[in-house]
């Protein structure tokens, strides 16, 4: 298996959300300067919708047959979009503080957002407890909320099971709650100390956290990517991370992780499974290594195929098909230049070849 | 303590409030999303003994990247925060093996427009 480039797509600013069409025709970008755009992939035409949000927009949904997408923002508001006029349909204020992530339903009936600041609970820097819910669940058809769940901020990354049964959350601690969406009962629960880091160079605080969640395609377990602890926190230099647990055993095993062999260091940002669950997908930014989005198996969670993409992979979409892989990108802005500045996002086509 | 407090205990007029960093940041976002020390062009705030209220001086460009304008170095800051407090920002010092020691090099010129 290999991974090859096929194009780049640009856009104004870092893309930090991304969704797209069953077929991979149309895309659907968050940027960083609040708007969500359209991209026709083959044209490389980018439209932009017609309502921002007033600060980063953090992720998309597509609503493949309403001819909706929901997108999320640092705003902590929630903004659903008629796709073919690009018009606002609604505006919901989701948080008090920015909604981090959202997550769509395998049915398209419920999206998902979390929130959640880290404000220091005592001497020992641990986050304080949330004073609002930090995972909510809207009605993706009409936006009516439907239920919240209690998770320690900041509550980072999100995803509803295969079956829609089940809604799993996970935080910058590495605590991840998994919820039964038809009783609102906490279903399972575990903690990983390997994605967060304790500064103690520069400045004490705790950072990192597990920034994808993804169930396996059965649903019996939880992948989750992030970076392994640093020393120095403002390296960003952890080992690149995935971890593979069985949320439902008694207590929660992790049956797997990356090998060490397979990996260097940077954040990872995205994790999910192509179409067909034989393999899964790890992106994110690369501080040292020869990749910065691999393809690993689904069986044994060996490395299958790797590329460096080199720019900061921020969310992914697969093609139906199973043979392309998009990527969004953030770059590092560079300066101004003629009065103008120049772009630093773009959307990245892979092939998956053999 | 707030400015508030200051002012009600009528501390203010002998103290000198400073809210600065040592760097500015950048304009832009490095690969991190996050902002690199950036000395060209930034920006603080100071009030108190008897510095005038509500006065802006100096500037940018509007995207932030360079003075525009009359603009400040840390000369003319140190200066102007020594003049405020009452100390003369001209004072020279002669240590033994060492050259001479000015507060304020070059007698740098005091931001007066911010000065009652």
């Amino acid at each position: 298996m290999k991974l090859e480039k096929s194009t780049t797509i640009s856009l104004k600013t870092g893309v930090l959300g991304l969704a797209g069409k069953a077929d991979g025709s149309l895309l659907y970008a968050a940027c960083m300067d609040g708007r969500i755009f359209e991209i026709n992939v083959e044209s490389k035409a980018v439209s932009p919708f017609e309502t921002a949000h007033t600060s980063f927009a953090s992720g998309c949904v597509l609503l493949s047959e309403r001819d909706t997408l929901i997108s999320g923002g640092y705003d902590g508001c929630l903004l659903w979009h008629e796709v073919s006029t690009k018009r606002l349909i609604r505006r919901v204020p989701a948080h008090d503080f920015w909604s981090w992530q959202i997550a769509l339903s395998a049915d398209q009936k419920r999206v998902a957002s979390v929130t959640g600041q880290f404000l220091v609970g005592s001497e020992k820097y641990e986050p304080a407890p949330a004073t609002t819910p930090t995972v909510k669940v809207f009605d993706a058809i009409s936006g009516e909320f439907v239920q919240s769940f209690e998770h320690r901020p900041p509550v980072l990354s999100v995803a509803f099971s295969p079956n829609g049964n089940y809604l799993a959350a996970a935080n910058m601690m590495g605590e991840v709650r998994v919820w039964e969406l038809a009783t609102g009962k906490l279903a399972g629960e575990f903690k990983t100390p390997d994605f967060t880091s304790w500064g103690i160079i520069k400045s004490p605080h705790y950072l990192g956290g597990i920034y994808g969640l993804t169930f396996s395609p059965d649903g019996a377990s939880l992948l989750c990517c992030g970076m392994g602890p640093m020393t120095d926190p403002m390296a960003g230099n952890g080992k690149m991370t995935w971890q593979r647990w069985a949320w439902n055993e008694s207590p929660p095993k992790m049956h797997s992780q990356i090998l060490d062999g397979e990996r260097g260091t940077g954040l990872m940002e995205t994790i999910g499974f192509a179409q067909d669950g034989k393999s899964f997908v790890m992106a994110g930014r690369q501080a040292q290594g020869n990749w910065n989005v691999a393809l690993f198996s689904e069986s044994d969670g060996k490395l299958l195929a790797s590329i460096d993409a080199k720019s900061r992979i921020t969310r992914h979409h697969f093609s139906s098909d199973g043979k392309t892989l998009f990527l969004a990108a953030a770059a590092g802005q560079p300066q101004r230049k003629d009065g103008q500045w120049p772009d630093y996002g773009h959307v990245q086509v892979l092939t998956i070849c053999g | 303590m707030s400015l508030n407090d200051l002012q009600e205990r009528g501390l203010l007029e002998s103290t000198l409030v400073i809210a600065m960093g040592e760097f500015g940041r950048t304009p832009w976002l490095n690969a991190s999303r996050g902002r690199d020390h950036y000395p060209n062009a930034w920006s603080l705030m100071m009030t108190g003994c008897g510095l005038k209220r509500g006065i802006v001086v100096g500037g940018t460009d509007e995207d932030g990247v360079d003075p525009d304008g009359r603009s400040f170095n840390e000369q003319n800051l140190f200066a102007t925060i020594f003049t405020a407090l009452g100390i003369d920002p001209y004072a020279e010092y002669d240590l033994p093996g060492f050259p001479t020691f000015h507060r304020v090099e070059e007698r740098a010129e005091i931001i007066s427009d911010i000065l009652a």
